[in-house]
């Protein structure tokens, strides 16, 4: 589980979100993606992008399952890349 | 037989079968068996992705972000769960629960505060459309793989991208004018286009005819009509062939003047047929399109390269680039202008940029570094008064300091305002060239929306105040000894030539098909022709201008 704080000048938009859900689905078990009290499956986009997350926002990034170390790193350099 | 009048705007025959394209708005409910939706539901979904894979390995950078976002929202498993979910609790039909569960989600994201997720609402639409139509059998523009004549109520600027010359033999439409962006593009591929038909009584299949010239649509031709057609078309194609003699000649007027072929262009593939037609430069090179089907803006890296390629390809002619003109009948996703009463009077090109200054910025980055790999010229649009040039002009110099360029850059206007026209002995002094965009010199001098069918006649350039302007803006290029172009749809005229190559102009900027017709046409013609000149300035209406250019 990590934290990660948006800064990006978009939010969390269509791409970054789309590079997530992809990594998401690729991995055998759950990704949940946590903003306020409102969590969802970091598998779908539409479910990532339905957070509305904002310049601002803080979200917190839960990975379970075999291998989630590596899927964390993978989810991290995403959001670096994004300047986030 | 039917026979239905139109608006021409793209030059040409085109003969083919009837395709009828039709974007959908609603979706009825109707009771069914939900194992068989579901199946049908499951089958329609793979076919689409299917066919997405496919576009993916064709799409080009533009337009591989789209294909790619779709291709995620359609295996999206909230939306994917959600069909499911209604299928089984309401029985309904494949179509309907696609379209529900589109709406719904598309719903969560219309209530967001954000612009920028409010307008995903949209995508999420049209991606729950295209499975819909997958399920119904509907056609749709990307389905095209043999040769027809396109129909449709109109069509927006990312599905006439989708064009292609090969299948789309002419397209009809019941809305869009002369200068939308279809129409552009329409004529850029050389693809006959007539707008403003009625489409009432057509049905998919039906054998048309559409020609430019006789300005109709005819549907389900008797077969000596449908020869006497064939062969016009043919006689076309001859002209066409013999108008090759003039590839890579150069443009010289009767009398030996040269006066430049340039082509209006939007993207690189644009820029490839300018030099294929042997243009002698880029008169205009639209830059809107870069910035359009897309989430964001394109960074100065993205707009470097392709300046930079454009100028490559032409190696070393006169690139002249027009900065960003949004606003009007041009929006984009990222960019919110807010919604105005009169667009075209509002937030438009260079005003926005000035407003909004860093997509400006970025762009004139871009600019300034490309032009160390050729003869890059900057053109701001919609310039109404000095004030603007000036800001406009600081701008540059600005960011020409911070990146420490030592090369001179030439910086022009577009003359598309009456109020530029008026002030361009004052505008003349303080840049390179001028470029005349008629097709918004007429609408705003005029006053007539150039989309609005019922003043669509008064929309002209043979209009007599129309042809003062122009007169008036010449006449203060050449005082100041600056480079004089043209860019709007007039360039291309036949008829108006003579008068435009006698008043002086240095340029005449043309859609890349016309200009092999355009330099053949400037062969015929002298340059000096005070005559000419002296009996436009006494002609007093559209008939009479039209008269004095019969005669000569």
């Amino acid at each position: 589980m990590f934290k990660v704080d948006i800064n990006s000048e978009n939010g969390l938009h269509a791409r970054p979100a789309g590079m997530i859900a992809k990594i998401a689905q690729a991995f055998a078990g759950e990704v949940k993606i946590k903003k306020g009290d409102k969590e969802v499956d970091a598998k779908s986009i539409m479910s990532i992008m339905s957070l509305g997350i904002q310049k601002g926002d803080s979200i917190i990034v839960d990975v379970i399952g075999m291998g989630s170390e590596l899927i964390e790193g993978k989810l991290k350099e995403v959001f670096d890349s994004f300047g986030e | 037989m039917i026979i239905k009048k139109g608006i021409p705007i793209s030059e040409g025959i085109g003969i083919g079968k009837a395709f009828v394209y039709q974007k959908k708005k609603e979706i009825e409910k109707q009771e069914a068996i939900c194992a068989d939706e579901k199946e049908k539901f499951h089958h329609a979904l793979e076919s689409k992705k299917k066919e997405l894979e496919e576009e993916l390995l064709q799409a080009t950078d533009l337009k591989k972000e789209i294909v790619e976002m779709h291709m995620q929202m359609i295996s999206d498993p909230m939306f994917y769960d959600s069909v499911l979910e209604i299928l089984e609790n309401e029985e309904c039909n494949a179509s309907y629960a696609v379209y529900k569960a589109g709406q719904n989600i598309a719903e969560i994201f219309q209530n967001m505060k954000d612009e920028y997720f409010k307008e995903r609402a949209l995508d999420i639409r049209d991606i729950s459309f295209k499975i819909i139509d997958e399920l119904e059998g509907n056609q749709s523009i990307d389905d095209i793989k043999e040769e027809i004549i396109l129909f449709a109520d109109e069509l927006f600027p990312s599905d006439a991208l989708n064009l292609n010359k090969k299948y789309v033999k002419a397209i009809v439409t019941s809305k869009g004018g002369k200068t939308s962006h279809t129409a552009i593009i329409a004529k850029n591929e050389g693809i006959p286009f007539l707008s403003f038909v009625d489409l009432s009584d057509i049905n998919p299949g039906d054998m048309a005819i559409v020609s430019f010239d006789d300005e109709k649509v005819i549907i389900s031709p008797d077969e000596a009509l449908l020869n006497e057609y064939i062969s016009k078309k043919e006689e076309k194609e001859q002209e066409e062939l013999r108008l090759l003699e003039f590839k890579g000649k150069e443009s010289l007027s009767l009398d030996q003047k040269p006066v430049g072929v340039y082509s209006n262009i939007s993207n690189v593939k644009d820029a490839l047929k300018a030099k294929e037609n042997t243009a002698d430069g880029i008169g205009l090179f639209r830059t809107e399109f870069i910035y359009s089907n897309r989430s964001s803006a394109p960074t100065e890296e993205e707009q470097f390269e392709l300046y930079k390629e454009v100028l490559q390809i032409m190696e070393g002619k006169t690139v002249i680039i027009r900065t960003i003109d949004i606003g009007g009948d041009k929006h984009l996703d990222y960019i919110d202008i807010g919604k105005e009463d009169n667009p075209f009077l509002g937030m438009r090109a260079i005003r926005y940029c000035l407003k909004e200054e860093g997509i400006f910025r970025t762009q004139i980055r871009a600019l300034l570094r490309a032009s160390q790999y050729g003869d890059l010229k900057i053109m701001f649009p919609m310039i109404s008064s000095l004030e603007e040039l000036l800001s406009a002009k600081k701008i540059v110099e600005e960011e020409k300091e911070n990146l420490e360029i030592k090369k001179p850059i030439s910086i022009g206007i577009m003359i598309e305002i009456p109020s530029a026209a008026i002030l361009s002995d004052i505008l003349a002094k303080h840049v390179d060239f001028f470029s005349i965009g008629t097709n918004d010199l007429i609408q705003y001098t005029l006053a007539a929306d150039r989309m609005n069918e019922s003043v669509s006649y008064l929309y002209s350039y043979y209009n007599p105040a129309v042809l003062r302007l122009i007169k008036m803006t010449a006449d203060s290029a050449k005082k100041a000894g600056i480079h004089l172009g043209i860019c709007g749809d007039m360039a291309g005229d036949e008829k108006i030539l003579p008068y435009l190559i006698a008043l002086g102009f240095d340029e005449l900027s043309v859609p890349t098909s016309k200009v092999l017709k355009t330099r053949y046409n400037l062969s015929r013609h002298d340059s000096k022709n005070e005559e000419l000149i002296k009996n436009m300035g006494n002609a007093s209406t559209e008939q009479e201008v039209l008269k004095t250019l019969k005669n000569g």
